[in-house]
């Protein structure tokens, strides 16, 4: 690769990082701003475990056994996952190089850790080593997936850095989270990436996930002279010698040894037939993967079918007797019925100064007759009628 | 050097998968008529026996720094309903309701009496409302 294009794919990874970081950011500040009374434009996520896609690994088992989510999960994150499985089974595991905050985050330490260290940095274990500590990947992905299944719970989340990173800051803290997080942005100043390489759950299963990828970095052995630059250059230690193409599943295609290659089309991220489509440039590789991440996304949010919570079914107005539950409240109730409010308070006979928000569980506090019983009987009848 | 990093990832791993297993903020301890204990966990289905009575104990840790939801604001619905002794109708009457007891800092732990007295599949929900996400916990009981 030219100098040109060295630096221009570098800064487009670097930009769809840092633009991704901030979008998640601004997803958890949105919830924060609504609770200090701002007024915002968009709609506001509070349950940040939604949109996290390994939830979508960790209730996988609830799911097959009996169709239901672990709490806290919803139909998101699964469509999150498909965005992440279709970048992944296309052009692998870009995901983690490209808009993983975790990821970005610890290779922003580590280049202050390039910087400080130089040739000490990235040398904390051997090549043995650090081959046999990624293996600890599969252990972990193993264990949260037995467990979660097992305690129908997300089991992860008081160690999960990545929820530590959007909420150090808050009251909703885990400690064990931030215990985790301080420890491997620590480590992050004497090695590349140390979470993604050793314990990354999600990472493990995309690495398997990548091996079918069409596109991969691909070593043309007439024209490369051997001079092992992409080797040293690879943040994840993967040696390149004799190889064709890269299978590691380590690889998450962040590009440092095309960009490290001096020999024009010694090394290229292509398709294995002819034409070779070559992700050469960079803003094509990066527009590549925000849409192939998008497209489920989108798709789900056009069909309704994108639930971050329960509210999404009772928004739609199409709640069923079923799925009513004590918990909801009276708007809840009228909107998922598609009912007028005035309806709902005459049909129960709740008094007028009773405020919408109060839930069905504590209406009984106002009136001991208005019990979950009687309100699914006038509410059965109303719609027989209806 | 490269024996004590193997040597204190593998013990950081460790730590953290048993960290993981126990991640339960509440805590489920039935104790059958004939005394014997039984951990119960959320969504899956415990059997009962019809008319018998039951004891169950409640732990709750907080886990988080600040807890806005006082513990005693804990509510229980049994069939979408409040638990209450009143409500003989309930398919799981409860008997007595125990105090929350402070175990030690962030740790209580209440006691619950009840009986069942209609045969089928019955839902306990243990719901704590907090603007931080709180819990939505569901037992499952299969009385036969």
């Amino acid at each position: 690769m030219n100098r040109g294009t060295v630096i221009k794919h570098t800064w487009i990874r670097r930009v769809v990082q840092i633009s991704f970081y901030l979008f998640v950011l601004m997803i958890v500040l949105s919830h924060v701003f609504e609770r200090q009374g701002w007024n915002l434009p968009w709609p506001v996520l509070r349950n940040f475990h939604a949109i996290c896609p390994f939830g979508a690994v960790e209730t996988a088992g609830r799911l097959i056994l009996d169709g239901s989510f672990i709490p806290k999960t919803h139909a998101s994150n699964l469509w999150i996952f498909y965005g992440v499985v279709l970048v992944t089974i296309t052009i692998g595991a870009a995901f983690c190089a490209y808009l993983c905050p975790l990821g970005s985050i610890q290779e922003w330490i580590g280049r202050l850790g390039k910087r400080l260290f130089k040739k000490k940095y990235n040398r904390i274990a051997g090549t043995k080593m650090d081959r046999i500590l990624g293996y600890m990947r599969y252990g972990v992905l193993l264990a949260i997936l037995v467990q979660s299944t097992r305690m129908i719970t997300l089991v992860f989340q008081k160690v999960d850095p990545y929820y530590a990173l959007f909420h150090f800051w808050s009251g909703d803290l885990f400690l064990g989270g931030i215990g985790v997080l301080g420890i491997i942005l620590l480590l992050s100043l004497f090695v590349e990436r140390p979470w993604c390489r050793w314990l990354c759950p999600f990472g493990a299963l995309l690495g398997i996930v990548q091996l079918i990828s069409p596109w991969k970095i691909r070593r043309n052995s007439e024209l490369c002279n051997s001079c092992t630059a992409c080797t040293k250059a690879c943040p994840m230690g993967i040696d390149f010698t004799d190889k064709k193409a890269v299978l590691d599943t380590r690889c998450n295609r962040c590009g440092s040894c095309l960009t490290a290659c001096r020999r024009e089309g010694a090394l290229t991220f292509s398709l294995p037939v002819k034409p070779m489509l070559k992700l050469r440039d960079g803003l094509v590789t990066a527009l590549l993967i925000v849409v192939l991440f998008a497209t489920p996304i989108l798709i789900a949010h056009a069909g309704g079918w994108y639930n971050t919570s329960n509210k999404a079914v009772i928004e739609r107005g199409t709640l069923v007797m079923n799925e009513l539950k004590g918990s909801m409240t009276l708007r809840d109730l009228a909107t998922g019925f598609d009912m007028e409010m005035e309806t709902v308070f005459t049909l129960l006979g709740i008094p007028p100064q009773v405020p919408d928000s109060t839930k069905i569980y504590d209406l009984e506090e106002i009136d001991e007759s208005i019990t979950m019983h009687t309100v699914k009987m006038e509410l059965s009848k109303y719609l027989k009628k209806g | 050097m490269k024996k004590i990093t193997l040597f204190s990832l593998i013990i950081f791993s460790l730590v953290f998968l048993s960290i993981g297993a126990y991640a339960c903020e509440m805590q489920f301890t039935l104790t059958t008529p004939g005394g014997a204990t039984v951990n119960i966990v959320p969504g899956r289905e415990t059997s009962l026996s019809l008319g018998e009575s039951y004891a169950l104990q409640v732990d709750f840790t907080q886990d988080h720094k600040r807890c806005v939801t006082p513990v005693e604001e804990t509510v229980y619905l049994v069939s979408e309903e409040k638990w209450k002794s009143t409500k003989d109708y309930l398919p799981l009457q409860l008997v007595e309701q125990g105090e929350w007891a402070s175990v030690s800092e962030g740790v209580w732990t209440q006691e619950i009496q009840f009986k069942t007295s209609q045969k089928g599949l019955w839902e306990l929900e243990i719901i704590r409302e907090c603007p931080k996400g709180g819990i939505d916990e569901t037992l499952v009981f299969q009385v036969q």
